[in-house]
């Protein structure tokens, strides 16, 4: 009886909606919701109950936002513009997985978790094998491709090149002790010591995921997370045409073509290096 | 060449949906029986490749009658022509989906 009442409490339907709008980007999140709380009015028939739809109607309606709202979060048209800012620039992203690494590894040693068994010979061997194991997994979550930066007279100098390589080395050096440790503290806190393995595994796959995705749209010259997404062009002009989402450099060092259906003449993102005369339009 | 690229069955239900009057979202998901899970984002896909547009009603409108504005939509010429691609290869879709009353 009380589930029942909980069913129709307007309330209830409204949080449902208030939970799966989280999920929508900020700039398009007003409106998206807007029309589902209205839509949500109209099934509900207004001020008196439409007698027309069950709860349970009412019930799988609102719980179908959840996947408008996974569309948004994925195709939402400022995807990489509700990046947070601490993240958006390459020395803050350093900086803060320092401070995870950090408190990870103090939270780790002052529990002196990082004793035996967590350490020696065999567990570094087996830890070795859980970052192979969780990189031969990898490509089932993204691909290990990065796109391509075809080289251009703008290109940035061979002296600055590697530090898009050196950026990605530091992030999958600091995220191995993320991993690592906060597995241990996340054991900890459960009170459990049979979950390290398979949680460490899951957290090297889903760390080593989010370190792939994050460099893909960095700026190859400056690394920072490129911006203004703009789609480009339909589904039916891919045999003559690329159709997918551009990004910018926020500092106007290029654009970023990302195909949203790889072809062979198109097959992974593609950087488009500007020259500076182009640089009076971003600042 | 618009016209040239394939719709799915549900996608070409939606648009035809559309097409017979059913202009915003659970006017949609009534006529053709599908769920708002996947009403929407399907209305997302379809205004994002410019096979249709929406709009907000207009707000007086809505308060004189004292209810929320509604989002309509609409199918733009894009749409029409994959719609009729559409209605050529499931030559049933018309009858699947019955027009709005008035329409």
């Amino acid at each position: 009886m009380a589930a029942r009442r909980i069913f129709r409490s307007a309330r209830f339907h409204r949080a449902i909606l208030g939970s799966a709008a989280l999920l929508v980007p900020g700039a398009e999140r007003e409106e998206w919701f807007r029309e589902w709380t209205s839509e949500l009015w109209y099934l509900l028939g207004g001020n008196h109950r439409n007698a027309h739809f069950s709860d349970l109607y009412v019930v799988r309606f609102c719980l179908g936002s959840f996947k408008d709202a996974l569309w948004m979060w994925r195709n939402g048209s400022n995807r990489t513009g509700n990046e947070p800012i601490r993240l958006r620039s390459p020395i803050r992203c350093v900086s803060l997985l320092v401070a995870v690494a950090s408190i990870t590894s103090l939270v780790a040693l002052r529990e002196a978790m990082l004793q035996p068994p967590y350490t020696g010979r065999a567990f570094l061997l087996g830890q070795l094998v859980l970052i192979a194991v969780a990189l031969l997994i990898l490509p089932s979550t993204t691909t290990f491709g990065l796109g391509e930066y075809p080289p251009t007279p703008h290109s940035p100098s061979w002296a600055a090149r590697p530090r898009r390589w050196i950026f990605l080395l530091v992030k999958f050096a600091l995220l191995v002790p993320i991993v690592f440790c906060g597995t241990l503290d996340f054991g900890l806190i459960i009170a459990s010591t049979g979950v390290e393995p398979h949680a460490m595994l899951v957290g090297y796959i889903l760390a080593f995921r989010w370190m792939l995705i994050d460099q893909r749209r960095r700026c190859p010259v400056c690394l920072e997370v490129l911006t203004g997404p703009v789609h480009i062009g339909q589904s039916s002009h891919t045999v003559l045409d690329w159709y997918g989402t551009e990004l910018m450099c926020r500092k106007g060092h290029g654009l970023m073509h990302v195909p949203d259906t790889p072809t062979c003449s198109f097959s992974t993102q593609r950087w488009i290096y500007l020259d500076s005369s182009w640089r009076s339009l971003f600042s | 060449m618009a016209a040239d690229s394939k719709l799915t069955h549900t996608a070409a239900m939606i648009l035809q949906a559309i097409e017979a009057g059913h202009v915003y979202g659970l006017s949609i998901m009534e006529a053709t029986g599908l769920p708002s899970g996947t009403v929407y984002p399907a209305l997302r896909r379809f205004e994002r490749d410019s096979l249709i547009r929406s709009s907000w009603e207009q707000q007086r409108v809505a308060d004189a009658e004292q209810r929320p504005v509604r989002k309509y939509y609409k199918l733009t010429r894009s749409g029409n022509s994959r719609l009729e691609a559409a209605q050529q290869r499931y030559p049933l879709l018309a009858g699947l989906v019955p027009a709005q009353k008035g329409k």
